[in-house]
């Protein structure tokens, strides 16, 4: 496997582009005749030929389940996900292995945590802060521990820009505050929020704090230990990786503390129909066959990445970022939603008062692939008092001359549905 | 007129426009001119959320003949909604339970329709089907 991924990785020292796209087979592809243009990257991210390679390699050469085996295939196959395991805690710089756990992407990520977190630590009258620029994922099962414990769900509000009010925050919290969980990339609005400062001020009240880094992992640089988050989820899908595969990074002192999320195989020590006594971690939280060829390959992507350099990505983003956004506030008619200071390459807008779905629909004639309505955030939509925008997402895959071809469709299509 | 030849017409109205964009024009244009539907009928109980966009269908029964009133957000929902209503408006619950809507697969409008035929088209050919049903049984 080893020898298989540096045959394909070539370090390169300067950002090549045109070498970068040619990693990844689906950019070059034509829909209805013509190029593609991927601007759905907060959706899913495209494939590098390396890991769509080392997925057909692992299930041709090396499947077996593992943990259990006792033989060669099943030995090989738990040694390689425990490294593609020890690559991630290298990623986000965790201090231990064993404070990662594999799940299928940040929704159960966070299920699991308010779940096992909730059991434990919130009671009735307890409140839990989250942000009004979360997404569903990061609300939803929030409010079902809510239900669940009679506990509260607190908002903080964002401005017109959709930067976090950061004074409101502080005035949310309180004695009774015992989970604060925060969005770090908006998928709808692109901000970029202040989670360090989040981080900070929950920590002087000892209230421990998730980040849903769902759309941040591929644009920035993540060090779990430099934030002092207590826990960071991020989907493999996001940051090139395969889907179903996911990370819930958790400070040992809390996972060790929180209960078992699912019941099942591999996440317990010794079943008696008594008592049952639970596995080590990070097992514990990670009951059935784990998506262990999955685990290899984000494994996989998160070398890719690194090869380019996250360094090079941010600052090729940053080119592409204010090169679009300069482009289409130009567009007479066009209103950008999310404006923060500091932003991804994520750009919701509305076009006149055409509906954002016909945008979308011409878009896609054009071989341009956006999304198009409340992108899983209703009280964004419900803040801006609009029923959801066109959200074209870029990556450092995407080129300028993309970001030309988009902005002339979208004025044809300004002339269009008028 | 017969539910086949409508449904011949309209197929061989979409023929005669070659490309997506122009097919996709041609609903926004029908869309358009679709009359608007009286806003004390954008009820709840009228409304079929989706995920994209809302749709409302309203119905009445006229000496036995249903007619129908549809209206979205999108124009392009609003151009299917006028094929729609070309083909069941006006006509007896026993003609509109037997429709199909395969006529719409040979429009040639894209893959993107099989997404929004999932998940809307189909709730709103199931909503008029449905009022007709329940428009004969109050009938009855």
């Amino acid at each position: 496997m080893k020898n298989c991924v540096n045959k394909i990785l070539t370090k390169s020292e300067k950002f090549d582009l045109k070498r970068i796209r040619r990693d990844f087979p689906i950019l070059s592809k034509k829909i209805y005749g013509k190029n593609l243009v991927y601007f759905d990257n907060g959706a899913t991210t495209q494939k590098p030929e390396i890991v769509i390679d080392t997925i057909k390699n692992l299930y041709c050469n090396y499947n077996s389940n593992v943990h259990r085996g006792a033989h060669y295939l099943s030995g090989k196959m738990t040694e390689m996900g425990e490294e593609a395991r020890e690559k991630v805690r290298k990623f986000l710089n965790a201090k231990y292995t064993h404070e990662i756990i594999f799940t299928k992407g940040v929704t159960e990520s966070i299920n699991l945590v308010a779940h096992s977190f909730g059991e434990v630590y919130i009671k009735k009258d307890d409140e839990i802060i989250i942000s009004e620029m979360e997404h569903h994922s990061n609300i939803v099962p929030w409010q079902l521990i809510c239900q669940k414990k009679k506990a509260k769900l607190k908002v903080i509000p964002f401005n017109e820009k959709g930067e976090l009010l950061l004074e409101e925050y502080k005035k949310l919290i309180n004695s009774k505050t015992k989970i604060v969980s925060i969005v770090h990339v908006s998928n709808s609005l692109g901000t970029i929020n202040p989670i360090k400062e989040i981080i900070r001020i929950a920590h002087k009240n000892n209230i421990p704090v998730l980040i849903d880094g769902a759309q941040a992992i591929q644009h920035k640089k993540i060090d779990v230990r430099s934030l002092d988050c207590d826990f960071y989820a991020f989907s493999g899908h996001k940051v090139y990786g395969p889907t179903g595969t996911g990370v819930l990074y958790g400070k040992e002192k809390w996972l060790k503390k929180m209960p078992p999320y699912q019941g099942g195989g591999d996440m317990i020590e010794k079943v008696t129909f008594k008592k049952t006594t639970y596995n080590i971690l990070p097992f514990k939280f990670e009951a059935g066959t784990p998506n262990y060829i999955g685990a290899v390959a984000l494994g996989v992507a998160l070398d890719y990445i690194e090869r380019i350099g996250i360094d090079k990505i941010e600052r090729q983003e940053k080119i592409l970022l204010e090169y679009m956004t300069e482009k289409l506030s130009n567009i007479n008619g066009l209103k950008i939603y999310g404006m923060a200071k500091e932003k991804t390459c994520i750009f919701s807008f509305l076009l006149n008062n055409i509906y954002s779905y016909d945008v979308g629909i011409f878009l896609d004639k054009m071989g341009i692939a956006v999304r198009t309505g409340h992108h899983c955030t209703h009280p964004v939509w419900d803040h801006y008092n609009v029923k959801g925008s066109v959200r074209a997402s870029l990556a450092f895959y995407n080129t300028k001359e993309e970001v030309d071809f988009f902005c002339q469709s979208v004025k044809k299509i300004q002339k269009m549905l008028r | 007129m017969d539910i086949k030849k409508i449904e011949e017409e309209i197929i061989k109205e979409f023929k005669k426009r070659k490309g997506l964009i122009d097919k996709h024009s041609y609903l926004i244009k029908i869309g358009k001119e679709l009359p608007a539907m009286n806003a004390r009928h954008k009820k709840k109980d009228n409304t079929i959320e989706g995920c994209q966009f809302r749709v409302w269908i309203y119905s009445r029964n006229e000496k036995g003949k249903i007619f129908y009133e549809i209206d979205s957000e999108s124009l392009v929902i609003k151009g299917i909604a006028a094929l729609l209503i070309k083909l069941f408006s006006g006509r007896r619950p026993q003609e509109i339970k037997k429709i199909d809507f395969n006529f719409i697969d040979q429009l040639g409008l894209g893959e993107d329709l099989s997404f929004i035929k999932v998940n809307n088209i189909s709730k709103i050919t199931e909503k008029i089907k449905k009022e007709a049903l329940l428009s004969n049984k109050s009938k009855k």
